[in-house]
């Protein structure tokens, strides 16, 4: 087993909370700027749109929680 | 190209040609920079029943010992949850993942080497070209600082001794070559650790196997590495 001390999202769950914001993005390219865990099934992911901040949050079966303008 | 923090424009010179490159780089260099843990790695040690830093000491110990990279960053199938179509690339620096998208929502995951501290990027590129046993040309800086690639600025062939490796994917934006690359290495060990300038590396059997998979033009999407210096972005 091996682990990284940065406690992230797994990349699939960082890529779902960009697809959610894609819809508002007006075109702009999407892409997960940080991510960390919140509790033993959530995790946070900060998403930028072409400059547009928005604060996603996902558990870990891929639900999204919610995505609000940061 | 995304801009988010810092909005820096790196400007690269590759080939001989200046080019502004709107990745998002947190600082530029070429791929193959001397080793330095960042050390976020941390092994399972069964025995001790702890888990233990995971730095080039520990790597190469543990490749000497066992010939193979720790379980997690040897070539495996994985569950991947995503609307990326099948080709997909998809790397986890972070975690020293590189996903390959496969149908039915499954992944082909390789352990890599990444960039070490300060070399870390982000962005939505795409694979340009591919070569098999590439060949290595340092940049200007690595051949004014280091006598050993001084020696090959004029190119070092393709080899068992070239540190790209067996294969190497050449990433672009648009039709500009970023000068980042995915490419094999003559070590292995690295593979789990924070190391290049910036490049991906992989084992030799793995970016071999990932060059047969790869077509030119497959999405890559690099995550934010180093996400402890961005929270509150």
């Amino acid at each position: 087993m091996a682990r990284t001390s940065l406690q992230t999202a797994p990349a699939d769950l960082q890529l779902i909370c960009a697809n959610a914001v894609v819809a508002q993005a007006s075109g702009a390219r999407v892409l997960p700027m940080s991510s960390r865990q919140l509790d033993a099934t959530t995790y946070a992911v900060d998403v930028d749109a072409g400059g547009r901040k928005f604060n996603c949050v996902v558990d870990s079966s891929g639900s999204i929680k919610s995505v609000q303008p940061a | 190209m995304t801009m988010i923090r810092d909005s820096l424009e790196a400007e690269v010179n590759h080939g001989g040609t200046m080019r502004k490159i709107g990745l998002i780089v947190l600082a530029a260099g070429l791929c193959l920079g001397p080793l330095a843990a960042l050390a976020a790695t941390q092994i399972y040690d069964a025995r001790t029943k702890k888990w233990v830093d995971y730095d080039k000491r520990k790597a190469r110990q543990y490749f000497a010992h066992n010939k193979q990279v720790p379980e997690a960053f040897r070539r495996q199938v994985v569950p991947f949850r995503t609307a990326e179509p099948p080709g997909t690339i998809i790397i986890d620096g972070n975690q020293h993942f590189l996903y390959l998208v496969q149908p039915g929502g499954q992944a082909i995951r390789y352990g890599i080497g990444v960039g070490r501290e300060g070399f870390g990027w982000a962005g939505i590129v795409r694979v340009g070209r591919t070569a098999e046993w590439p060949t290595w040309t340092p940049p200007p800086e690595m051949v004014a600082r280091d006598p050993n690639a001084a020696k090959w600025a004029a190119g070092m062939p393709g080899g068992p001794d070239n540190p790209l490796g067996a294969r190497a994917l050449y990433l672009y934006e648009g039709e500009n070559d970023t000068i980042y690359r995915i490419h094999g290495t003559v070590e292995p060990w690295t593979i789990g650790l924070d190391v290049s300038s910036g490049c991906i590396r992989m084992n030799n059997d793995d970016i071999i196997d990932l060059h047969s998979r790869v077509k030119i033009g497959a999405k890559v999407i690099v995550l934010m590495q180093g996400a402890a210096l961005y929270k509150g972005v």
